[in-house]
């Protein structure tokens, strides 16, 4: 054979074999099947509030009518004197009262303060604001006049209510080194009576909330208090993740204060807190007071930070079982306490029963603790759709709220960061809006801020959150707080898309006694639909005392039954709806509570 | 005489030269044999080496199922391969396959003890055993262009991150930006930072590495995982994208499964949860996690029976596992059995303050 033949022979061999190698080899790397395109991955982050078109059909539920207002009030925190401290991390409420009777709600600002001097610091508190509302959205400023002076106090929280039962909301001012007292007057001022009726503990208090707790008819008074902090307990806290040096310190790095269970004999508050004898200690920020186990008495749930939440159950005579680790609200899903910071109680669910829904640091979601009955709560936070929201929020002021006058009671929330320089989340947060919705059997909750208004695409230090129906149109308005940005008032205008009813109560218990903790049902058509008269909720604010019902499509007269707190239950009938009713413990009549002319101006623009 | 006979083999008698005459065959015979032995020899040569690289280069980039397939191929045809017996090894590890990983280095000890005996020390290493490791950073800075560094600076990283042992992982990682530079070493270096940060408290910048490690190497599926499961708790609808994927590209695989039935119960996307660990389950009726997540979602539908029935049987296999035991605290407490509930809350607590 000659060489060529044996080199022709070699390449019949070599060459299909080497195919053959190479053939072997590529099959082992090709890739597993048909994939789709891997996910992209954005490098910035990622939109927290998905957005989705509302099923409602509603282009908008709000419209920001803060230019136009009247109001340009701006809570302070002092953090441009570079202090960093916890202090400046709480921020300022807001109340909605109608102080002057009109039938029109104002609103208090709370002030916040400032730090003065450089070797030895001063804290100084700075001027609040009360707002008249004249009507149609437009408010003047009567601060002035009002006789509310709160330069003394670094002041966080606005609480109204009507401590001394004459008939007008008087105000409570919290904050650092103590509280003060207003007492409406009834001429358009108010007169600081703090210390005369002994509201001088001077500890750090943040959200406070007025009750009758023991059955007395009286209001006694709820004070969360917060952490031991001042300029001589004031460690230097370097931020993570960052080379600047030195940040607000977390709340990890002090001690919790005692809270304040303040019992009232008509002239003097004395405080029982130490009689309570709960195990553990609370950061105080937030607290809710209702009938949480529906049994008539109003129970006070406490929201706190970096520790686990209480719940006092009132067990009538001044006793108080806290129950926050039994009932399942003391801490999330996986047994841990949250940073809690806003609450509210609503029945989302058309349960009848009261639910708890808490803001909390980022990290952590949003909890809804689902009321099942039997003083035992679940937490529904994932089957409620809030999972969704990823736990980027830090949440503060906060409020169930029917926006859309459907029936089902939606949610809002404000947000923005405690420190300077995170680095979990933004500094400046969006707020979220969340419908309520029906999906395979459940109530869940769907983010819709595209559909709020352009608010609620804006990234803001929120803080205070109040909730309340300012034109009197039945359908319920914002009023929102930030640190160191101006406050926002946004109309609700869903009802320019939307032909939903209400009915709205006004409750008066006998001898303006509270009325917190009073449950109130509403049946219309075939629906039964349940609210709480509460105290307290949200964060460091006070919304609406007044109880709106959306209806939906019902446009037949309601009937509706009051549980009073302590007391008896109480039903009227035929009452017509889209329209504010008074109902006053004992009488068997309504009163038709609604402003004609300010019906016709709030919804002449409709 | 000899030279005598060895003349006549060479020639005739009359002295004339014969030419000896080969068969015409053997030639092509032995073509044939040196071509076929030379395919055979060289083509399972040339197969062993490139699915030994392929082996590695998909270690690399965290795809671990796909290279212990192409080390067993290589293995197959050359079972006594000391560095493929170590890559093996290596893979098998990080499989969470500690027995095999055993063998392959027993097995590689015979041909390369020196090596075996620093994968060891790595192996120890990347369990969070970092006592050698300053000892082996100092020499790695004097010498940051020896080969074996980046297995070495791996090991550390890796196990200081296990241990959170930041400091240690923040220098390690220092010499991993200066030495390597490649495509990997970037991705690498970005997924390692993200765990850190993530580690240190530090959850959006630890989103922002891993994003960016999953840009610079889309197909490292290991970065994508983790990237999904920091989304979890952050970014669900996010973290849903990237485990649908992995799903599609790795089907069947436990650890996707269960991140991705975890994250449509963050969701509320119940069916979905449901149907992923009913499949799981129904395949190992002992597998630990499945169980948990199952009984998570029976308590969330507030199906207090099945959620109990999930937890006990985790129970029976995890009797000290905090989510087992928290899952019967919050069980037993809805279904209106207080003092039982209590007992595990105490328990819980017992376990949290020994932690």
């Amino acid at each position: 054979m000659k060489p060529a033949s044996l080199l022709i022979l070699c390449l019949i061999i070599v060459v299909p074999a080497t195919v053959f190698i190479y053939w072997m080899s590529r099959e082992a790397t090709d890739s597993p099947g048909e994939l789709p395109a891997p996910p992209d991955v954005s490098l910035s982050k990622p939109e927290p509030n998905s957005t989705a078109t509302n099923t409602s059909g509603t282009s908008t539920f709000f419209e920001d009518v803060t230019k136009t207002s009247g109001i340009a009030f701006t809570c302070h925190t002092g953090e441009e004197a570079n202090r960093f401290t916890i202090l400046e991390s709480l921020g300022g409420g807001v109340a909605l009262l109608d102080y002057d009777l009109d039938g029109l709600l104002d609103i208090y600002c709370a002030g916040g303060g400032t730090f003065e001097g450089d070797n030895s610091p001063q804290i100084r508190g700075l001027s609040a604001g009360l707002f008249r509302n004249l009507g149609n959205f437009r408010f003047q400023d009567v601060t002035q006049s009002s006789g509310i002076v709160t330069d003394s106090l670094y002041s966080h929280g606005a609480i109204a209510a009507d401590y001394d039962c004459d008939g007008r909301d008087d105000l409570l001012i919290t904050g650092y080194s103590g509280m003060l007292l207003f007492r409406n007057e009834g001429d358009g001022k108010f007169r600081d009576v703090t210390a005369s009726v002994g509201l001088t503990n001077t500890n750090w208090s943040t959200s406070a909330a007025f009750a009758d707790l023991t059955g007395n008819g009286k209001a006694d008074l709820y004070v969360s208090r917060y952490v031991n902090w001042s300029f001589q307990n004031d460690p230097k806290c370097q931020p993570r993740g960052s080379d600047q040096e030195r940040d607000v310190c977390p709340p990890q790095s002090f001690d919790a204060l005692p809270h304040s269970l303040y019992q009232f004999d008509g002239t003097q508050f004395t405080d029982h807190w130490e009689t309570l004898n709960i195990p553990t200690t609370g950061k105080g920020l937030g607290v809710v007071i209702a009938d949480l186990n529906d049994d008539g008495r109003p129970d006070v749930y406490a929201s706190n930070d970096a520790s686990n939440n209480w719940l006092l159950l009132n067990r009538g005579e001044g006793k108080f079982d806290e129950a926050g680790l039994a009932a399942g609200v003391a801490a999330d899903d996986s047994g841990r306490y949250n940073g809690s910071m806003g609450v509210d109680v609503g029945d989302y669910d058309g349960s009848g029963r009261a639910s708890l829904w808490v803001t909390n640091f980022e990290s952590e979601l949003p909890a809804l603790y689902q009321n099942v009955g039997s003083e035992l709560f679940a937490f529904q936070s994932q089957a409620a759709g809030i999972g969704a929201l990823g736990g980027t929020h830090v949440g503060f002021g906060t409020s169930f709220i029917d926006m859309d006058n459907d029936g089902w009671q939606d949610i809002i929330f404000v947000n923005g960061h405690v420190v300077r320089y995170p680095a979990g989340a933004p500094v400046k947060q969006k707020p979220v809006l969340l419908r309520n919705e029906e999906q395979k059997g459940r109530r869940v909750f769907r983010s819709i801020n595209s559909s709020g208004n352009d608010y609620f695409n804006e990234e803001a230090l929120g803080r205070g959150l109040a909730v309340g129906d300012l034109d009197n149109d039945g359908w319920p308005d914002l009023v929102i707080s930030h640190s160191n940005t101006p406050v926002r008032i946004l109309k609700n205008v869903a009802s320019t898309s939307n032909a939903n009813h209400w009915a709205g109560f006004s409750l008066a218990g006998r001898s303006h006694r509270p009325i917190a903790g009073a449950t109130i049902t509403v049946r219309a058509a075939d629906r039964s639909i349940t609210r709480f008269a509460k105290s307290g909720g949200s964060y460091l604010s006070t919304s609406d005392s007044r109880i709106l019902f959306g209806l939906g499509n019902t446009n037949q007269p309601v009937s509706v039954t009051v549980r009073w707190p302590w007391g008896e239950t109480q039903t009227w009938n035929d009452l017509a709806i889209d329209q504010y009713w008074k109902l006053n413990e004992d009488s068997p009549n309504a009163t038709n509570s609604s402003p004609p002319e300010l019906v016709r101006e709030g919804s002449s623009e409709r | 005489m000899a030279k005598a006979r060895r003349k006549s083999k060479a020639q005739t008698p009359s002295g004339q030269r014969v030419r000896r005459t080969i068969p015409g065959w053997i030639p092509v015979v032995v073509t044939v044999a040196v071509c076929l032995a030379i395919t055979w020899y060289g083509g399972r040569y040339v197969l062993a080496s490139r699915w030994k690289s392929q082996a590695e280069l998909a270690l690399r980039w965290g795809r671990i199922k796909e290279s212990r397939g192409h080390l067993n191929r290589c293995l197959n045809l050359f079972p006594n391969d000391g560095s493929a017996l170590l890559i093996a090894a290596r893979a098998a590890e990080r499989d969470h396959d500690a027995a095999s990983a055993n063998r392959f280095l027993e097995r590689a000890a015979l041909t390369l003890p020196d090596d075996v005996a620093l994968e060891r020390t790595l192996f120890r290493m990347r369990q969070g055993d970092l006592g050698d490791a300053a000892g082996m950073l100092d020499g790695i800075e004097s010498q940051l262009d020896d080969p074996q560094s980046s297995i070495i600076l791996d090991a550390i990283i890796e196990g200081a991150l296990q241990s959170s042992q930041t400091a240690i992982a923040e220098r390690a990682l220092s010499f991993w930006d200066k030495t390597l530079k490649d495509d990997w070493a970037v991705a690498q270096a970005l997924a390692w930072k993200g765990e850190l940060a993530f580690r240190q408290g530090m959850p959006d910048v630890a989103l922002q590495q891993l994003r960016a490690a999953v840009n610079a190497a889309p197909a490292n599926d290991q970065t994508r995982l983790r990237l999904a499961e920091v989304l979890l708790q952050y970014g669900p609808q996010e973290a849903k994208t990237h485990l649908e994927y992995l799903d599609k590209k790795s089907p069947e695989q436990r650890e996707i499964q269960i991140r991705l039935a975890s994250c449509h119960r963050e969701l509320g996307e119940y069916d979905e949860a449901t149907t992923i660990l009913d499949e799981l389950l129904q395949k190992s009726d002992r597998d630990l996690a499945a169980m948990i997540e199952r009984g998570r979602v029976a308590l969330d539908l507030q199906d207090l029976h099945e959620a109990e029935r999930w937890f006990r049987r985790a129970e029976a296999l995890a009797p000290d596992h905090r989510e087992v035991i928290l899952g019967l605290v919050r069980c037993l407490q809805l279904a209106g059995k207080p003092s039982d509930a209590q007992t595990y809350r105490n328990k819980m607590a017992q376990l949290d303050a020994n932690n």
